[in-house]
């Protein structure tokens, strides 16, 4: 059988090497390219953690955090509402196992392009298009952000690490080309590197 | 005595504290070359190399020189950079000095020495406020050709039109309490909220802290901001920005700064524009010294007296050795004392009868002359002496710098952004807020009327804690109130850089301008890049005075952002270029622009509009030809961009029931319905197909345009409307990429990519759904069609968008699949009839479009619109109703938007329209062209009559006959064939 390839949105712009100023910590980005994300809405908190628990060891988040395992991540989006993306194939099986009743699930693997940077210059990048404070006191390991950057680029950003500033950007899939060229362009000054991209699923 | 010491040929005070004398700088002014040192400014460094003259005014043209040493400059305008990179308007008393920096005068010709337009100047007095406006108002007509040339002749700088090679960029900050200003009582301030454990950002628009205090020539001031400077730099929770403006308070605890940014790299952006986001707010801003209005007032070497401190003590420029200094108040005392010491020649006019520091400099070997103004300053593009007058005598004073001080007004602008009025205090002979303190904001130091350095500190130490220090508050410099000396006989200039003179404020009272924002506008002092920051105060006085009332019933204009310019590419920011607007691109973007599309935005989409077979293939030739391809093969086109919404629940049926018209809760697993939406108005929202993919799970596509908008209009009803439904809506536009197939080929092209289903017409028959696999990837086949033909749209997940289009030409090759654009796509549907957003543009009902029997058949209990699109004038048989156009002239197009007339001539007699013209295109099946219109009436009473669509712009009048909107395959045959 004829396999069809699937393409990341970023693929023309993506540009392995260091760019931009030559400082001694340039930031570094990469794709999360194979990520099986899931749009989740529920009804019963309760009965949803009854049935994610067992399956995958893990609880729906509070406000404005996520919760992480090996198998997943789940992001809390919204009042009720999360994005579960796993790196593992056959989580979509032990999601859709999760019953109707208690809550709706969609599949948007393929609706958005996760792209992670590293560094310490990570949060003063980011200022510049993001009216949401990150200041490393405020917006600590485990956060989640809805916002946009620059006004236009609607993004999820997951805080993964401040020991060494790790975040995790969701980025819708048809403005993801758009908004790497600004992420690219923002991190100039501070120099960049774009590693290969993570293969997941 | 402190001895100057020469360097490069520029006299300077070794003990300066803010130049590095051993750094030197090369700079370019006017084409000339000048050395100057790291720290000056271009100011700073001219007055070093002896160069006075600086600019022309905007009016008269006269000469000008510096006035002050900070943001407030008024005279000093110059054009910085060149080429691509000039910024005109600059004060040079803010440019930072630079290597290979060049700077040009501007609004003068053929020089600046000799200026051909100065001439202005010895018609001065005629050319007074509102000269231009009585002068040139005949023939009124003419007023266009005049007002080219006035502006030639008064103007500022001229801006480049090339593109700005330089970066800018913006930065959101957060804090707890923003101070501004970094003088004595910021600097305070900061450190005692640091203490705290407050968040703090300080920010100053100068490049070093310290304020005024820093031009003080007492090295116990200057170790004091240095200690504190430090004591700043070594805490986590304060950032310091320097050389950065706070230029506009706004709501929300929001503010504006520019920054004049370090080049660290060649990366760095020049200006940077900070929205700074802060719960409280310390205003240490200081206050800006007044000059005094006197004859030639603006002769260059004529400068306010704490810049001349400024230049002597910080950046160790000694401008002149015989200097005057003119005052009503102590605060050049210490000047005085420090010119003295440098060996300068100093003689203080002091307005009043008695001054307390005056004794000392008379012991110092300075004269003084008390109850003596300044009545003109004399000499020929800079000063050479001043005409001073004392208790009825005039006699002339030699000296080269003329220093002036007409005391002190708070800087009050945030403050007044945010609705803050500062009004006279009669006490402290200045302007002053009546509340120094604010729900979130706080007032200290001078910018509060509190003058004594140790007062100042001990304010901001104050606010720290939440007290206001209205009890220091003083006119400890004795400030006499002396606005203007009339005893002058030359031009006397209140604002300088509009050349508001004394007599245009008197003009402006006489013809009955007494509001002092009448007198602003008249007049325009108070305008132009420096706000009158100089001459606001005085021009009030001069007004009160002229009206015969007190200051307090005179009041005070409005100050509004930005507190200095604000270059345009520093709101720009990075969104120019690529940055200007996002894109949103299909996943089979790439392949479209590889294969020589046309892209056409869409919103922030770009969609291909059509593929051109070669470089000479037209518009027109191109969709004519697509479409044709598409009725008589198989053509595809990406149509990623239309809006995709999962809804899922148990009661997502009763949702999408209530949300359209006509009813979908009786919809089978596997079938599409068309469906149209309403709004409460009744009118239509917008139409779409819906599918039932499960018994809980429906997905409904709209129109591109509507996507977000029908996406919030669910999203609303659903969470405040009808909560009780358990329903959650999805946008599923980005994880799907949609190809429809269309034409009779459609269906063997199909068969040749899906994995194992039967896609037969029987098995997925036309409004069928099916769900497979193409080549193991998910893929969801929708028969249903836009063109009129046999259609199907595949949507697969957006990964594989790309390499399923590659896939479907690589396998439709055989039966001629060719890509076609979204102009033939539009051209297919007006041939069949359907409507898109040109026709549902929210004035029109389901009756217009022809679903009438939609709603008379409509029996639902709920759905949104059903009171509203039943009003009875919604059914008004006049109303404008779909119909279509033929063209009788085949070499005739129609225009979208022309309006349609039953007669063939527009005359000046008005006369009702029929109707307009919505969508057109040439139908090369019919070989006609055709449009859809509305009508009033509709189809009923026009069918087969002639009307006329006139698109008066072009004079374009079309004879039309009016016919069905379904010019092709009326009984839908083919699509279901």
């Amino acid at each position: 059988m004829v396999k069809l390839n699937a393409r990341s949105a970023l693929e023309s712009g993506y540009v392995l090497g260091t760019h931009g100023a030559r400082l001694d910590n340039p930031i570094r980005l990469w794709e999360r390219r194979g990520l099986i994300m899931h749009n989740l809405a529920v009804w019963d908190t309760e009965a949803v953690n009854g049935l994610l628990q067992p399956q995958l060891g893990i609880r729906l988040p509070e406000t404005g955090q996520s919760t992480v395992n090996s198998s997943a991540c789940v992001l809390w989006t919204g009042p009720g509402r999360y994005l579960i993306a796993a790196g593992e194939p056959g989580t979509a099986e032990i999601l859709s196992a999760v019953s109707d009743e208690h809550c709706a699930l969609q599949d948007m693997s393929s609706a958005r392009t996760v792209v992670r940077i590293q560094g310490d210059a990570c949060r003063s990048m980011m200022a510049k298009g993001l009216t949401v404070n990150i200041a490393k006191q405020v917006f600590t390991t485990g956060q989640v952000i809805l916002s946009s950057f620059d006004h236009h680029y609607p993004v999820i950003i997951h805080n993964v690490s401040s020991d060494i500033d790790t975040f995790d950007i969701y980025i819708t899939r048809s403005f993801a080309l758009s908004f790497w060229h600004w992420l690219c362009d923002s991190s100039l000054e501070f120099g960049y590197q774009v590693i290969d991209a993570e293969t997941n699923g | 005595m402190t001895e100057p010491t020469t360097v490069n040929g520029a006299v300077r005070n070794e003990k300066a504290s803010g130049v590095n004398t051993q750094k030197r700088i090369k700079f370019t002014f006017d084409g000339r070359q000048y050395t100057g040192f790291e720290g000056d400014t271009l100011a700073s460094a001219l007055l070093a190399n002896d160069v006075k003259l600086l600019a022309r005014s905007f009016k008269y043209h006269r000469p000008r020189g510096v006035i002050t040493a900070g943001s407030e400059e008024p005279n000093a305008i110059v054009e910085l950079g060149e080429g691509a990179c000039v910024e005109p308007n600059t004060r040079a008393t803010m440019i930072r000095l630079s290597d290979g920096l060049v700077a040009n005068s501007q609004n003068r010709w053929p020089s600046l020495k000799f200026d051909i337009s100065s001439i202005n100047n010895l018609f001065s007095r005629f050319l007074v406020a509102g000269f231009y406006y009585k002068t040139f108002m005949w023939p009124a007509k003419a007023w266009m050709f005049y007002e080219k040339i006035i502006r030639k002749a008064a103007g500022l700088g001229t801006a480049t039109r090339k593109f700005d090679p330089d970066r800018h960029d913006k930065l959101n900050q957060f804090c707890e309490v923003l101070v501004v200003g970094a003088g004595p009582a910021g600097l305070s301030s900061a450190l005692a909220l640091a203490a705290q454990g407050k968040n703090v950002i300080i920010a100053d628009e100068q490049p070093a802290p310290g304020g005024m205090a820093r031009y003080q020539s007492h090295d116990k001031t200057r170790q004091w901001i240095e200690e504190k400077l430090s004591q700043l730099n070594a805490l986590e929770n304060v950032r310091i920005l320097l050389s950065t403006t706070v230029f506009g308070a706004y709501d929300g605890g929001c503010y504006g700064a520019l920054e004049h940014a370090k080049q660290e790299n060649d990366y760095s952006p020049r200006l940077r524009y900070h929205r700074i986001y802060a719960e409280e707010a310390v205003f240490a801003t200081g206050a800006l010294e007044r000059p005094i209005v006197f004859g030639n007032n603006d002769l260059p070497g004529v400068m306010l007296a704490y810049a001349l401190r400024a230049y002597v003590n910080y950046y160790g420029v000694i401008p002149g050795k015989n200097i005057v200094i003119f005052t009503n108040n102590n605060s050049v005392y210490d000047l005085a004392a420090d010119l003295l010491d440098l060996g300068c020649r100093v003689t203080v006019i002091d307005s009043r009868a008695d001054s307390e520091p005056a004794g000392k400099i008379r012991d110092s070997g300075g004269l003084v002359y008390n109850n003596a103004v300044v009545a003109d300053a004399k000499g020929w593009q800079q000063i050479e002496k001043v005409s001073v007058y004392q208790k009825g005598l005039r006699f002339d004073q030699d000296c080269d710098i003329l220093a002036m001080s007409g005391g002190w007004t708070p800087t009050v602008h945030l403050q007044s952004h945010l609705g803050s009025r500062p009004i006279f205090n009669d006490e402290l002979l200045t302007i002053n807020l009546t509340e120094l303190k604010t729900e979130t904001t706080i007032t200290v130091g001078s910018a509060a009327g509190i003058w004594d350095h140790g007062d100042c500190i001990r304010s901001g130490e104050m606010a720290a804690e939440g007290e206001t220090a209205q009890s220091l508050q003083s006119n400890s410099n004795a400030t006499e109130a002396l606005y203007y000396v009339s005893q002058s006989r030359n031009k006397s200039l209140v604002d300088y850089q509009n050349d508001v003179a004394l007599p245009d404020i008197w003009l402006a009272e006489r013809e009955g301008y007494r509001s002092v924002e009448h007198v602003k506008r008249y007049t325009t002092l108070g305008m132009a890049t420096d706000q009158g920051k100089t001459a606001n105060l005085n021009a009030l006085a001069i007004l009160a005075q002229a009206r015969g009332c007190s200051m307090q019933q005179v009041g005070t204009t409005t100050f509004r952002p930005p507190y200095t310019p604000v270059a345009m590419g520093a709101y720009a920011g990075r969104s120019v270029g690529l940055h200007f607007s996002p894109v949103r691109r299909t996943a089979i973007h790439h392949w479209h622009e590889r294969n020589g599309a046309v892209m056409l935005d869409v919103g922030q989409w770009k969609r291909p509009q059509y593929y051109p077979l070669n470089e000479s293939e037209r518009l027109r030739d191109a969709y004519v030809r697509e479409m044709t391809h598409v009725r008589s093969k198989v053509g595809m086109v990406d149509v990623t961009t239309l809006g995709k919404i999962s809804i899922q629940g148990t009661d997502a049926g009763e949702f999408v029931n209530r949300v359209y018209l006509n009813r979908f809760d009786t919809l089978k697993i596997g079938k599409v319905r068309y469906g149209v939406m309403l709004r409460e108005d009744g009118f239509v929202f917008d139409d779409g197909t819906t599918t039932r993919i499960a018994e809980n799970e429906y997905m409904m596509t709209t129109t591109t345009a509507n996507a977000a908008s029908v996406l919030l209009f669910l999203e609303r009803l659903n969470q405040v409307v009808w909560p009780e439904l358990k329903v959650h809506v999805f946008s599923v536009t980005d994880q799907w990429a949609g190809i429809a197939l269309a034409g009779p080929n459609s269906r063997k092209v199909l068969e040749q990519v899906v994995d194992d289903a039967d896609v037969s017409n029987d098995a997925l028959p036309f409004m069928g759904f099916l769900e497979t696999t193409i080549c193991g990837v998910q893929a969801r086949i929708f028969r249903i069609s836009f063109s009129g033909e046999v259609a199907y749209e595949i949507n697969v997940p957006a990964d594989y968008g790309e390499s399923l289009w590659a896939y479907l030409l690589e396998k439709g090759s055989n039966f001629e699949l060719k890509p076609y654009g979204t102009e033939s796509m539009g051209a297919l549907r007006i041939e069949k009839g359907h409507v898109v957003g040109a026709e549902l543009d929210g004035r029109t009902t389901v009756q217009d479009i022809g679903f009438g029997k939609m709603l008379e058949n409509c029996k639902k209990p709920i759905f949104i619109g059903q009171y509203y699109s039943r009003r009875r004038l919604f059914n008004d048989p006049e109303r404008m109703q779909l119909v279509g156009l033929v063209s009788t002239d085949k070499t005739m197009s129609f225009k979208n938007g022309s309006q349609i007339l039953a007669e063939p001539e527009i005359t000046d007699t008005p006369v009702d329209s029929l109707g307009y013209v919505t969508s057109m295109t040439y139908s090369p099946e019919r070989d006609e062209n055709i449009a859809l219109a509305f009508i009033s009436g509709g189809l009923s009473r026009w069918e087969d009559k002639i009307v006329y669509a006139h698109f008066p712009l072009f004079k374009l009048t079309v004879e039309a006959k009016v016919v069905s909107p379904h010019f092709i395959d009326p009984q839908g045959e083919r699509l279901r064939g």
